[in-house]
């Protein structure tokens, strides 16, 4: 099937290109199901192409109505507050305000005016063309719509012949519609006209159920007994049928029953013909409208005196409203007009009108609010297959707690009592046999405050259908998980800026909630209102369960607005039904925040993130849980409770949705939200890998699609879980992808990234009790990106820093960013007095070099040729602006992807086996990707250990490295050779794989190797072994370093910059970035337009081949004390790796990628890495393939 | 067919109409005698009527060069075969009237008498439509579009087509549903044609003729802040609340009109700047419009043997788009096709557009290229005006006309051809002929998703000739005794990309 181009989503067409139909594709069903955003925000509509569009827009607007709640087939349809429903309540004013034409005294107001078809005549004969014109359109639309068949079928004759239209103090108002009666302007009402009730005709939106019952009765006999009405307003006649369904008074449910049976129709002569200044209203052609006569009598509300029924509530509200309940005797306590309740008087079950619209049981002209079991009793009872968390949300008290219910307590409750109250007179109960009894005390005024009035109900696993008596009500079972992020308040109203909330249903269960904030000095619920909703996983895509997640958040200019909850109505629809159902999380409220200074880093690399917080004067991981206090305080909370009786479900995994509940659910939290926990005892813990993972629908290059923990996550559990390859989409290299500045969604992609981390960060500092405008975040940029590129990064960071820590635009005083090649140094426990240090920083993308003299920082100098570089597909550099689907062929990748798959099918990992299908089938993911998942895999770095083949392109690696930095430092200083190396990054730790074991200090180890380079490069005879330092976690170092540094750094903050070399890439040529003249030379164009300069790059770069291959690799022994193939031919070696055309050539390609696609313009790092880069790739081929591999081995 | 009349109603009409003309330019179907456009713009200045009108001066030079005294059934399925005739512009400057009001000079009804009518218009319309500037169009209010509009109908443009309307005839109306000019101007037209008391000349034929029409639904969505802050009156926000007011209007009163209606609109978004309007709107071309102006191919063979009404098999009958996957970026291979034929029509256009910009002028100049001087063709055929009307089509419209269609900021991104260098993208911005330089390498990935066939050896790279299969079939061109240098020129060009396109992409 192929997929339709249409309004409507996932329509399919049985072929590509244009598909014929016989009929409308967009019929009033199917114009129903486009999505659009009326109901979010009000909009003028006046798009019909008619000039009566405003007559078709009421008619519109019945329809749309209609429509929705056919589909919905609920209530709240009918009561919405879009533009369609105030068209049809300013539509029902004008019918209820002639039909009040009397009583409302409208005669000295209201004015008719009749336009009929001749009037056109006078205005063709007009001498202005305009005006012929006009009269023209108006004739040839009346003549198409008087052909109507809805009136050529039904014996209406020209009902666009005349109108009626009606002005208010001299101001147009409205007019008769064929279509739907009455319709009015477009203009502004500015006249006020009020009910007998108080309420302005035209102001707010009043549905037909909820106005004067005398009304309803009129309109619908005006209607039945007319049946040309009917034909010609057949949208409103459809909305009269809907709103019947609502009305709760009984005479006029049963008087319009039977009006629809046939009966009173001759009634409609009773009431009389409505005439305004001598001329009858016709509606339709010989059809009159017709209205109410006075009758005088006037009701009188009484005041309640003593009432021993009104209800004790700690919220202090104005009218507090009595409590009653069917069949309740009582002659003691007083009720009206200090007499008790009279035996006759039947108190009903329920009462539809609004609470401050009711009149007392047994007085019908009293008004005063009173409130029954059905207002605050649900008659279902929502029963969940899981025990929900008792520790975080509120259950109920009871010795025999139903443990997996929701709170059958509707919202209403809280318009009069506060949480307390309910904490206090709630009561849920399991009978044995599995029956569920709730009991809601109401405190009442009665023996002097110490009465109640108890609501109960028991609830039965019974079909709902067969329920009976209003004792009883209905266990529904539902299958939903519910998880709310972060679980706490703020007292800080500030920093209570972002909640989100994940929604994981089953597709026969739809799961809708709503929010609100106690408030205890008025009768009205808080409504905490949802910003933004998403539901990622849907029902269409066929996987059975459905994610949706809601955020609630405000803006940075909404810093005073309130979005704190208290309580939770979950909405399930199950078969038809809908039930709510309470939530009371129980939220933990951080205090006054503390004013000591705190600090964050965060350590974005190109393949690993790494982000640690200063606690106590040391550095500790990012986390999702409170130190010290866990599981007490967790960031994350779900519904579900936590398994904690079983040994083998640790960590995360015991708050997870997990193999104890219904497993199709765990893909959701953890591949599209986050895990239970993050940090140290869980299994996901920072450095983390840099991906993301988007949601297929999602469209990451326009940024108003992504949002994070909706449509974009940071997969926690990449290379734990499973992935979802048809409905996710994982993406990594974020941070160099941007390098291409076309690539929006890529931005945005790292945009997310970044979003995520911060939330994740602020919240942790906040839930600790720290104040984040207080603390000092840094973040790490690496030397060598382009300025567009840290434009970008320093933008983005500006506007979350202020979005989450200090609250006020413009104010980024406490963020800092700090090159990544500073940091590090900072970390070693030891310090390097009167010694001259070296820290060469290898992480994924970058290395960082960054010289101390007597810690006196004396270079920084950064290049793109790092770990990931071994593993990569050696820059495409003609296909990189292609944007073709991502190649997966690296030697390691083919080599190892066959043998890594062997094993986990011999272990019968099936969760290895479909992570690792995952990554090779997904078109945004690479050969790194691919090795970053088998590192986490203990054999893997064992094997590479025992390969010779490989280990070659390890030396090579690692010896380019050290050589070339040599070069540099050489080049400051020709004297000054360091006594002091320090490694740190992830990519660092691949010098291990050579070395055999981490210390790298060993007899003929890596320290020999890296002295040997150097004395070479320095041309030093003697030389005693140079220190390598290397921390346990090297890829933690910047990170803990940023923060231990952090005031050395900002004391000195330029030094870097001060101090940043640029090298050509030749054996001496070195820039300083403040050196304008030279760089301004050095521009990319003079580069590739002197073949000199080239020229003396690719024979730097042959330098280290000849140098690699005829010295080191004797002086080291590379076969003994590496363990590399003996059998290599060294002499073919330089022959392959020394082509002289592939080295020009692939510097030329770099060179004009560097122009065209980033765009820069003078050099800003080394180019001696550029064709080694390639060869490796291009000779991890080949390894891969013996028979090639061969041909550089033996004589 | 004998013509068809295309009424291209606002913005969305002239950038259909322009990807109609690249599509014929790729030699895509020629089954009708010629192509009259009929546009109707209330904002002559508008910038994608401007581009439209140079685009197709550019195309008719071509034409015009090409098959001048050709018969119509030869050389089909060539290179800019379809006569398109020189765009007839039905334009009622909105200048003219000012507002709606000026137009029936409003506040002077009560004066003269028409006091019930003043009423009935304040009830209809609102202060705001009445007040309304038009020389900008309707800015998304149908309403008053659909009275101001019927001034086309007074305009000469419009009597010389009623006037010359024959049976056979056809007309298409291309229309956006959700903007002002396009929703109001549809129906109107539709009514007026059907309305056999209308009086115009030959309404008789006309109202028996098979009309068709696309309507473009909403596509795209404009920047919402400079309609909040006030700068622009187009609210893309209420683009689709329109829609469906109007949808259901079309369904009640103009389907029973129409005899094909084809409908397209996209869930995936665009986003454009917000312009009202006038020079600067130009919005960039979008696979939409390019799928609209399919929709014109496909009406054109519709029921190809009826001739009026009354031949239809059914009176009504709707059409509607799709595509392979539901994905944001998409190329030829996306579009799975029954035959090869669109592909391949626009596979070869491109070689030809890269032959013409990167190689034509060295080949005519190279005093020993064999196909060349078998042709006689002289040297200063490069500077011809045929030579250089085509260089400007690919420069200036083709080029631009693919870029556009890939642009990030579409939701829908169709990128059949590599064409994505950082120069082009340069010249596009600075509003330049595309300089599209192509390497004899990339020659084999200029179509995504689909290289041709290379048959390396090592040390040995392929590449793909052109001038030396030209050489080759020149012989065959020759035995035409084409009179006319530039079709010679041009029919061994197509002999020669049919071959290329046979050896390298039909395997």
């Amino acid at each position: 099937m192929a997929h339709k181009i249409s309004l409507i989503n996932e329509q399919t067409a049985s072929k590509c290109f244009w598909n014929k139909y016989d009929n409308n594709p967009y019929n009033d069903e199917k114009i129903a199901m486009i999505t659009d955003n009326i109901g979010n925000i009000e909009v003028p509509v006046t798009s019909i192409p008619s000039p009566f569009a405003r007559i078709h827009l009421f008619e519109a607007a019945f329809n749309y109505v209609v429509e929705y709640y056919n589909r919905k087939k609920n209530q709240k349809t009918i009561n919405e507050k879009t533009t369609y429903h105030h068209l049809i309540s300013d539509c029902l004013d004008v019918y209820e305000m002639l039909f009040s034409y009397d009583e409302l005294q409208l005669d000295k107001k209201i004015k008719l005016i009749n336009w009929d078809f001749s009037k056109l005549k006078a205005l063709q004969e007009s001498s202005k063309s305009g005006r012929r014109i006009f009269a023209d359109v108006f004739q040839l639309y009346i003549n198409n719509y008087n052909k109507d068949e809805r009136f050529t079928n039904n014996g209406i004759e020209n009902p666009f012949h005349s109108f009626a239209i009606l002005l208010l103090n001299n101001k147009v108002i409205a007019g008769t519609s064929p279509f739907t009666g009455f319709y009015t302007t477009a203009n502004l009402i500015n006249d006020e006209v009020r009910n007998h009730d108080g309420r302005v005709f035209f102001s707010n939106i009043m549905p037909l159920y909820k106005r004067s019952l005398k009304f309803q009765r009129f309109i619908n006999l005006f209607f039945e007994s007319q049946p040309q009405v009917i034909h010609a307003f057949p949208a409103v006649h459809k909305y009269l049928e809907i709103n019947r369904k609502f009305i709760t008074d009984i005479k006029t449910k049963k008087f319009i029953s039977e009006i629809t049976a046939g009966e009173h129709l001759d009634e409609i002569n009773e009431w009389d013909i409505l005439y305004i200044n001598e001329s009858a209203l016709n509606i339709l052609p010989e059809i009159r409208y017709r209205f109410k006569k006075i009758d005088g009598g006037k009701t009188i509300v009484d005041i309640i005196k003593k009432c021993d029924y009104i209800i004790r509530t700690r919220k202090t509200i104005s009218k507090p409203p009595m409590a009653l309940k069917e069949n309740l005797k009582n002659t003691h306590w007083n009720y009206i007009k200090g007499n008790p309740l009279d035996e006759n008087t039947k108190i009903p079950s329920i009462d539809s009108m609004p609470y401050e619209e009711r009149t007392i049981p047994g007085f019908d002209t009293i008004k005063y609010p009173y409130v029954l079991r059905n207002d605050f009793l649900s008659k279902y009872i929502i029963e969940l297959d899981y025990e929900i968390n008792d520790a975080k949300f509120w259950m109920g008290k009871s010795d025999k707690i139903a443990r997996n219910v929701l709170l059958p307590i509707k919202p209403d409750y809280f318009r009069f009592f506060t949480i307390k109250d309910l904490k206090e007179n709630l009561t849920i109960t399991k009978l044995d046999s599995g029956s569920i009894t709730v009991h809601l005390e109401i405190p009442i005024c009665a023996d002097n405050g110490r009465a109640k009035i108890t609501f109960e109900r028991t609830y039965n696993k019974i079909n709902p259908n067969n329920l009976e008596g209003e004792n009883k009500g209905v266990i529904i079972p539902s299958i939903f998980y519910f998880g709310i992020y972060p679980f706490y308040k703020s007292k800080s109203i500030v920093y209570n800026d972002l909640y989100k909330i994940a929604i994981f249903n089953d597709e026969s269960v739809k799961v809708d909630c709503s929010f609100f904030r106690e408030n205890i000095s008025e009768n009205k619920l808080i409504p905490v209102s949802i910003s933004k909703t998403f539901v990622r996983t849907r029902e269409a895509e066929g996987l059975g369960v459905v994610s949706k997640y809601i955020e609630i958040s405000k803006d940075l200019d909404e810093n005073d607005k309130d979005i704190q909850f208290d309580f939770v109505s979950i909405n399930c629809q199950v078969n038809d039904f809908d039930i709510h159902g309470l939530i009371i999380p129980i939220m933990p409220e951080i205090g006054s925040l503390s004013q000591t200074a705190s600090a964050i880093a965060y350590d974005i690399g190109t393949s690993n993130t790494f982000i640690s917080i200063s606690a106590n004067g040391s550095a500790e991981k990012l986390s999702t849980f409170n130190r010290g206090q866990e599981p007490g305080d967790m960031h994350f909370v779900m519904l579900h409770k936590a398994i904690t009786d079983v040994d083998d479900i640790r960590g995360s995994n015991q708050y997870d949705i997990n193999s104890r509940h219904d497993l199709r659910f765990r893909p959701l939290q953890l591949n599209e939200f986050m895990p239970s926990l993050i940090g140290e005892k869980s299994e996901y813990s920072f450095p983390i890998k840099t991906i993301i993972n988007q949601d297929n629908d999602c469209d990451a290059a326009n940024e108003n699609n992504i949002n994070v923990l909706a449509s974009i996550n940071i997969p926690f559990a990449f290379g734990n879980e499973k992935m979802r390859n048809d409905f996710d989409n994982a993406y990594s290299n974020l941070k160099w992808e941007i390098s291409n500045i076309e690539n929006i969604a890529a931005r945005n992609r790292l945009k997310a990234f970044v979003e995520q981390l911060v939330i994740m960060g602020r919240n942790k500092i906040l839930s600790e009790g720290k104040d984040p405008s207080k603390t000092d975040v840094l973040w790490f940029k690496p030397l060598s990106m382009a300025t567009g590129q840290i434009a970008i990064f320093e933008n983005f960071w500006n506007e979350f820093y202020t979005k989450y820590f200090s609250k006020q635009k413009g104010n980024t005083k406490k963020l800092h960013h700090i090159t990544e090649s500073w940091a590090p140094f900072y970390s070693y426990e030891k310090t390097f007095v009167g010694r001259y240090f070296l820290n060469i920083d290898i992480g994924g993308g970058t290395t960082d070099l960054l010289a101390f003299k007597d810690i006196k920082p004396t270079l920084t100098c950064s290049f793109r040729f790092a770990g990931n570089n071994l593993f990569d597909n050696g820059f495409n550099f003609d296909d990189a602006d292609a944007n073709i689907g991502r190649k997966k062929d690296n030697g390691f990748v083919l080599k190892y992807e066959k043998i890594m798959r062997k094993m986990f099918e011999d272990n019968k990992d099936e969760d290895k086996l479909d992570i690792l299908q995952y990554i090779y089938d997904s078109s945004e993911l690479n050969s790194e990707d691919i090795i970053g998942f088998f590192f986490g895999i203990k054999e893997f770095s064992n094997f590479l250990k025992l390969d010779k083949d490989f280990m070659l392109l390890f030396l090579l690696h690692n010896a380019a490295i050290f050589y070339h930095s040599a070069q540099i430092l050489k080049s400051q200083n020709p004297d000054l050779m360091p006594t002091d190396i320090g490694l740190s990054g992830n990519g660092a730790r691949l010098l291990e794989i050579p070395n055999k074991n981490n210390d790298l200090n060993r007899a003929k180890g890596m320290s020999h190797l890296v002295s040997q380079i150097f004395k070479f490069v320095f041309g030093q005879e003697n030389v005693s072994k140079i220190n390598l330092q290397i921390l346990d976690n090297p890829k933690e170092s910047t990170a803990i370093g940023g923060i231990k540094g952090l005031k050395q750094i900002l004391n000195n903050p330029t030094a870097d910059i001060d101090n940043y070399y640029i090298p050509l890439g030749d054996n001496d040529t070195i820039i300083h970035n403040g050196d304008f003249e030279t760089k301004k030379k050095y521009s990319y164009r003079y580069i590739r337009d002197d073949s000199a300069i080239v020229e003396r790059i690719a024979s730097n770069y042959s330098g280290f081949i000849t140098y690699f291959f005829e010295c080191l690799w004797y002086e080291c022994d590379m076969p003994n004390n590496f363990d590399v193939d003996k059998s290599y031919n060294t002499e073919k070696l330089i022959k392959y790796f020394n082509n002289p055309n592939n080295i020009t050539n692939v510097l030329d390609s770099a060179i004009n990628y560097k122009m065209l696609v980033e765009k820069e313009l003078e050099l800003n790092e080394t180019m001696f890495f550029i064709p080694l880069r390639a060869y490796i790739y291009d000779f991890s081929k080949i390894i891969a393939d013996e028979s090639e591999l061969n041909k550089f081995k033996g004589i | 067919m004998s013509k068809l009349y295309i009424f291209a109603i606002g913005g969305t009409g002239t950038r259909v109409l322009k990807s109609l003309t690249m599509l014929l330019a790729s030699g895509m179907n020629t089954n009708v005698e010629e192509i009259v456009p009929m546009v109707i713009d209330t904002d002559i200045n508008n910038g994608d009527l401007e581009r439209f009108r140079r685009v197709i001066n550019d195309y008719h030079k071509i034409n015009s060069k090409l098959y001048s005294g050709v018969s119509h059934n030869e050389f089909k399925d060539n290179f800019f075969r379809t006569k398109i005739a020189k765009p007839k512009e039905l334009n009622i400057s909105g200048l003219d009237f000012g507002t709606l009001a000026d137009m029936f000079d409003y506040s002077g009804l009560n004066a003269s008498g028409h006091k019930e009518t003043k009423f009935l218009i304040d009830l209809l319309l609102s202060e705001d439509n009445l007040i309304m500037k038009l020389e900008n169009g309707f800015l998304g209010n149908p309403n008053v579009g659909s009275i101001v509009l019927k001034h086309v109908v007074e305009t000469r443009e419009f009597k010389d087509f009623t006037q010359d309307f024959q049976q056979g005839d056809r007309i298409f109306i291309i229309n956006s549903i959700f903007g002002g000019t396009g929703a109001a101007g549809f129906p109107l037209l539709l009514k007026i044609f059907r309305d056999n008391t209308s009086g115009l000349n030959n309404i008789g034929l006309i109202n028996s003729s098979i009309i068709g029409g696309v309507t473009v639904l909403p596509y795209f969505e404009v920047d919402v802040e400079k309609f909040q802050n006030g700068e622009s009156a187009i609210n893309s926000d209420t683009f689709i609340t329109k829609s469906k007011a109007a949808l259901s209007y079309y369904d009640r009163h103009v389907g029973h009109l129409i005899n094909a209606l084809y409908y397209i609109g996209d869930t995936k978004k665009s986003s454009y700047e917000n312009i009202e309007g006038g020079t600067e709107q130009k919005n960039p071309a979008n696979f939409i419009e390019l799928a609209s102006a399919m929709a014109i191919l496909n009406f054109i063979n519709y029921e190809p043997g009826a001739k009026t009404t009354d031949d239809l098999d059914k009176f009504s009958r709707y059409f509607e788009f799709a595509i392979d996957k539901n994905e944001g970026q998409f190329n030829l291979n996306q579009l799975k096709e029954d035959n090869d034929s669109f592909s391949k029509s626009l596979i070869l256009f491109t070689y030809l557009s890269i032959y013409i910009t990167n190689f034509f002028e060295g080949a005519i100049l190279n005093k020993n290229l064999a196909w060349k001087n078998e042709l006689n063709i002289p040297s200063t055929f490069y500077k011809s005006d045929f030579s250089k009307a085509a260089i400007s089509f690919f420069e200036n419209f083709y080029y631009k006309w693919l870029i556009e269609m890939s642009f990030s900021k579409h939701g829908r991104k169709f990128t059949p051809f590599n064409l994505y260098t950082a120069q082009a993208i340069e010249d596009y911005h600075l509003d330049n002929p595309v300089k599209f330089s192509i390497t004899l390498e990339k020659l084999f990935t200029i179509v995504n998703e689909r290289p041709a066939k290379r048959m390396d050896k090592f040390l040995h790279k392929d590449s793909i000739k052109f001038d030396q299969i030209f050489t080759e079939l020149v012989q065959e061109t020759k035995t035409k005794n084409l009179a006319l240098t530039e079709l010679a020129v041009m029919d061994v060009l197509k002999n020669g990309l049919e071959k290329i396109y046979n050896e390298r992409y039909k395997y």
